[in-house]
């Protein structure tokens, strides 16, 4: 009993654990700290509550670097090390097996979140609402760190000492892309911890005006944008591994990541209306508390195996805690809100075609695609417990919703930029603002129909597009014109600088829009073919030649290769069958040459050395890396923005024009 | 006012209906083809004899299985053992997507007293509508399929026992019934040979997208969310080159989703059916939408009360900020 560290058995998983022991008790001191500070204001203990969670984020990075630590020196006494990694797997793999397994993965979450908790400490305005924002954190730290000691310790020493350990999973270091996607998503997902702990004490303390919202606004961002990041780097990582040249299924997982994203995008936009306006207040806490909520939702939907449709083998308790914690944080928020709603007096927006009204036809459809997303993704259990068995529901379940939705949304994105606050002017002055972005619609949308395009979907998501961009170019050329008639002439480099806010959502709205186009494109028209190649004969496929030019087996320490040379048209591409030393069978590598029009894609499906023949699927889709240059504009218009003042830009007698 | 209570009593209700999913233990879905005729097969074993299902004339287990597998390696020896047992049962083993070749070692080590059969192109294991393994199913003397499993046999004492139960059931009527020619028309008897593993059958351009239109409405059955169009998994390739193979027989596609819905059940439909339970999925984008409209408009409408005016509302904020300013308030 004396051992209950383990200290015998793993000198480093005791650290480790330790080092996480006395970050849980400082989150519950700066819990109390701030609690008690929340209620009967005290510097001295807000101040302590503060320090508590610097230290908190420290201890928890001690333990992240003892992980680490172990898994770099193959320390196999510690069981997340002997279960998820081996002592041949590169460098890079290694580093990465930090994350790439349930206990590591929950220790990354909460090292982000005692990061985000600590700038929050350090950076938080000091006013009424600052202890409860450290409390409802601390509150978050206490959940994932008491997780990490308890059912999903990755410190837990193993009795029987194994030389080599079990290895990562094989699709995980297929790609270097591992290193990348899940971090991201994981500073997208715990950002949103931080608004919702500003709209819980907005609420617990009363003060729902606009204050919180206005600083939480870079919080936000940030969450968004890495959230943004985070799921397209997830889809260009399935496009790059998965073999079948897409890179969006539907599946629960990226479902998880979708919703809050939505619920977030939805939430970045109304606050404009709140800021303005002063409406919409219920609205926007309901926003935030449901998309942070939704990722620990997400969580728990794939931790916990509910909505698997395969079998699932033991998943242990962790799901039945993320649900409990998902309970709290609805619970908590949705609550809150419904004790204060007398208080929240809200009114009607009071007019239709309107920027708000515009807003919230956005925020409404967001909202629509959230629920309907949860609503399909959860529909397999409805089904369970109605009639005893699942059905799957599938992308065409999904696309039958989704593409409408998102034309309405390239619809409103275009739109509602141009409508005046309070709808002021009525419909002429509207069409007068919109005339150059409808015509521009219609031409785009008859040149497609002209070129040859016959799905309906893709000829009004090119309209919708052109739509937009003339929209945004109209109206930044006639402020510009506007600019010059008044004697204050600038560039738009310098309008840029006096409105990042609007400038940089602009950028934004013209990266969605090429994302748009390149979503479209590539679903209409991709094209698939397999073939069997013998060594250079070549045969021709989806209208270009293609030659087997050798094959050959590679050995690695981790895995041997079966690596084809192909020549598609005047390319060499290098496609690969894996066999992974701890899995028995093969996967794929894909081989991609990207191309600004049609990216050349080639899958190694079955090869044969000896006999000289290889089965390949050659695919082609055009526009593909649209879709990446598209998040490149949205993320620089997202930082333009991020550059805006706090306060002072959001103050309501700002805004001239548009 | 109702709208204050909806968000609670939506959350209560996704929260029940999530502990209910949590709460339910996984239950493996047993195959719509119990109580069917077994599905034709007739495939060389690992030493070149033919086993033709029509000629056994004695009750027969079937088991689906790998030497990549864990569960089946846990219910090997076990298996063995049954098949000693019981004489007047025809074991047979079937190899899904095992081209290791490591499956000699697995029926040494485990002294497999029963033929095992070559399953090219997995032409078999999709008839039975095999996904995961090990999967088994016995058959009686009649060529009824009476019992199923997908699972190692030896997982639980229940399991074990009702495997048990069905083999003396087929063996108690195995006497009375006289072998009746199987209905199902055998579906692939070609030899296993070295050659590419599924010769691709020619199709046009035109006929090969159609391929793909209908992979993508199949759901892989070891999958999450991918279609057999999509997946690069050995079964999902063998379920879409027999789609390939029942496109070049002219078959349309609501024939071949029938197809597989026969061998599978609902589940390998990645769209549910638009009726009964599943057409309520259906509906409900519509329903949502509408909902979300009519909210949007109960927001927006013209209530009749002035909207002020932007100069107006400035001069109001400008006056509560100096009463604020003077309670040494900055939030409200």
């Amino acid at each position: 009993m004396t051992d209950f560290l383990g200290l015998s058995l793993s000198l480093t998983g005791a650290l480790g654990t330790l080092s996480l022991l006395f970050a849980l008790l400082l989150a519950l001191y700066a819990l109390a700290c701030s609690w008690r500070a929340g209620a009967r204001p005290d510097a001295r203990l807000e101040e302590s509550a503060r320090r508590a969670l610097w230290s908190v984020a420290g201890l928890v990075t001690l333990s992240v670097g003892v992980l680490e630590y172990a898994i770099l020196n193959d320390d196999f006494s510690v069981r997340y090390v002997a279960q998820h990694s081996m002592t041949v797997s590169p460098l890079w793999v290694k580093i990465v097996t930090l994350w790439a397994a349930l206990e590591g993965s929950i220790l990354l979450w909460a090292w982000v979140l005692s990061i985000y908790a600590a700038l929050v400490a350090w950076v938080a305005r000091r006013d009424v609402l600052r202890p409860w924002v450290m409390g409802v954190m601390s509150l978050s730290l206490l959940f994932f760190i008491g997780l990490n000691l308890t059912v999903v310790s990755p410190f837990t020493p193993v009795a029987q000492l194994l030389s080599e350990g079990k290895g990562p999973n094989p699709l995980l270091q297929n790609h270097w892309m591992m290193a990348v996607h899940p971090v991201l998503m994981y500073f997208g997902f715990v950002g949103l911890s931080v608004p919702f702990a500003y709209g819980v004490a907005a609420l617990l303390t009363g003060r729902l005006g606009e204050s919180w919202l206005i600083q939480t606004r870079r919080w936000t961002l940030v969450a968004w944008g890495f959230l943004t990041m985070a799921i397209v780097s997830g889809g260009w990582w399935s496009y790059e591994i998965l073999g079948w040249g897409g890179y969006w299924a539907w599946d629960p997982v990226e479902n998880a990541s979708f919703v809050p994203w939505l619920l977030a995008t939805a939430f970045l936009h109304s606050v404009q209306v709140q800021e303005r306006r002063r409406l919409l207040k219920g609205w926007n806490i309901y926003l935030i508390v449901f998309g942070y909520a939704a990722t620990v939702l997400g969580t728990f939907l794939t931790r916990s195996g509910v909505v698997e449709s395969v079998h699932a083998f033991g998943t242990g308790p962790v799901g039945a805690i993320f649900l409990g914690f998902f309970a709290v944080l609805v619970l908590l928020g949705v609550g809150l809100v419904t004790w204060r709603l007398p208080r929240l007096r809200e009114t009607g927006l009071g007019t239709a075609l309107s920027r708000e009204g515009g807003i919230l036809a956005g925020n409404i459809i967001f909202v629509v695609f959230a629920v309907l997303v949860v609503l399909a993704t959860l529909f397999p259990i409805f089904l369970e417990a109605v009639r005893g068995f699942r059905t799957v529901v599938g992308t065409p379940f999904y696309n039958q919703f989704a593409i409408p939705l998102g034309l309405f949304l390239l619809l409103g994105m275009g739109l509602t930029p141009l409508m005046p606050w309070r709808g002021a002017g009525g419909l002429p002055r509207l069409w007068e603002l919109a005339r150059v972005a409808v015509v521009a619609g219609v031409v785009a949308g008859v040149a497609a129909l002209g070129l040859g395009v016959r799905n309906p979907s893709l000829i009004v998501t090119v309209a919708l597009c052109a739509f937009n961009v003339a929209g945004l170019a109209d109206m930044t050329l006639s402020t510009l014109r506007t600019r010059a008639k008044n004697g204050k002439a600038t560039t738009l480099i310098g309008l840029v600088r006096e409105f990042p806010r609007r400038y940089g959502a602009y950028l934004a709205h013209v990266g969605i829009v090429i994302l748009a186009l390149g979503v479209g494109f590539s679903s209409t028209y991709a094209a698939r073919e397999e073939v069997t190649l013998n060594l250079s004969q070549p045969k021709t496929v989806l209208g270009k030649q293609v030659t087997l030019l050798t094959l050959a087996n590679e050995k690695f320490p981790e895995k041997s290769s079966k690596v084809a040379r192909v020549q598609v048209g005047g390319e060499e591409l290098l496609p690969r069958l894996n066999n992974y030393v701890n899995m028995p069978q093969e996967i794929a590598m894909p081989a991609v040459k990207t191309h600004f029009i049609e990216d050349t894609y080639v899958t190694l499906l079955s090869a044969n050395a000896a006999q000289g023949w290889a089965t390949i699927a050659l695919i082609k889709s055009p526009l593909v890396s649209w879709i990446w240059w598209g998040t490149v504009l949205v993320m620089l218009g997202t930082a333009i923005t991020f550059g805006a003042r706090v306060g002072k830009d959001a103050l309501v007698t700002r805004e001239k024009g548009s | 006012m109702i709208g204050r209570w909806l968000p609670p009593a939506l959350v209560f209700g996704l929260i029940a209906l999530l502990g209910y999913g949590l709460l339910q233990p996984a239950r493996d879905p047993v195959s719509v083809l119990v109580g069917k005729t077994a599905p034709h097969f007739s495939l060389k074993d690992t030493e070149g004899k033919e086993h033709d299902l029509a000629r056994v004339g004695r009750p027969v287990v079937v088991n689906f299985w790998a030497s990549w597998c864990q569960p089946c390696h846990a219910e090997a020896a076990a298996l063995v053992e049954t098949a000693r047992q019981h004489p007047d049962v025809q074991f047979f083993g079937i190899l899904y997507n095992d081209a290791t070749g490591k499956h000699q070692d697995y029926i040494r080590r485990y002294g497999v007293n029963y033929p095992t059969l070559f399953d090219p192109s997995s032409r078999t294991a999709i008839a039975y509508g095999v996904g995961q393994i090990p999967d088994t199913f016995v058959i009686d003397a009649a060529g009824k399929i009476i019992f199923h499993y997908l699972g190692a046999v030896t997982d639980s004492p229940q399991a074990r026992d009702n495997f048990e139960k069905a083999l003396r059931e087929v063996e108690a009527s195995a006497g009375s019934v006289s072998r009746v020619a199987s209905g199902v028309a055998s579906e692939s008897s070609s030899p296993l040979t070295s050659t590419p593993a599924s010769t691709p059958i020619q199709l046009s351009l035109e006929d090969e997208r159609r391929v793909q239109q209908i992979g993508m409405k199949i759901h892989c059955p070891i999958c999450s969310g991918e279609s057999i169009a999509q997946s690069q998994t050995d079964i999902a390739r063998d379920m879409l080159s027999q789609v390939r193979q029942m496109v070049a027989a002219g078959q349309n596609e609501r024939e071949i989703l029938e197809f597989f819905k026969g061998r599978y059940g609902e589940r390998i439909l990645l769209e549910p059916p638009k009726t009964g339970l599943t057409g309520l999925l259906w509906a409900l984008p519509l329903v949502v939408l509408l909902l979300g409209a009519a909210g949007w408009w109960s927001r927006v409408r013209n209530t009749g009360v002035r909207v002020l005016s932007a100069e107006e509302e400035a001069r109001i904020q400008a006056l509560i900020s100096d009463e604020a300013a003077k309670r040494g308030d900055d939030t409200q």
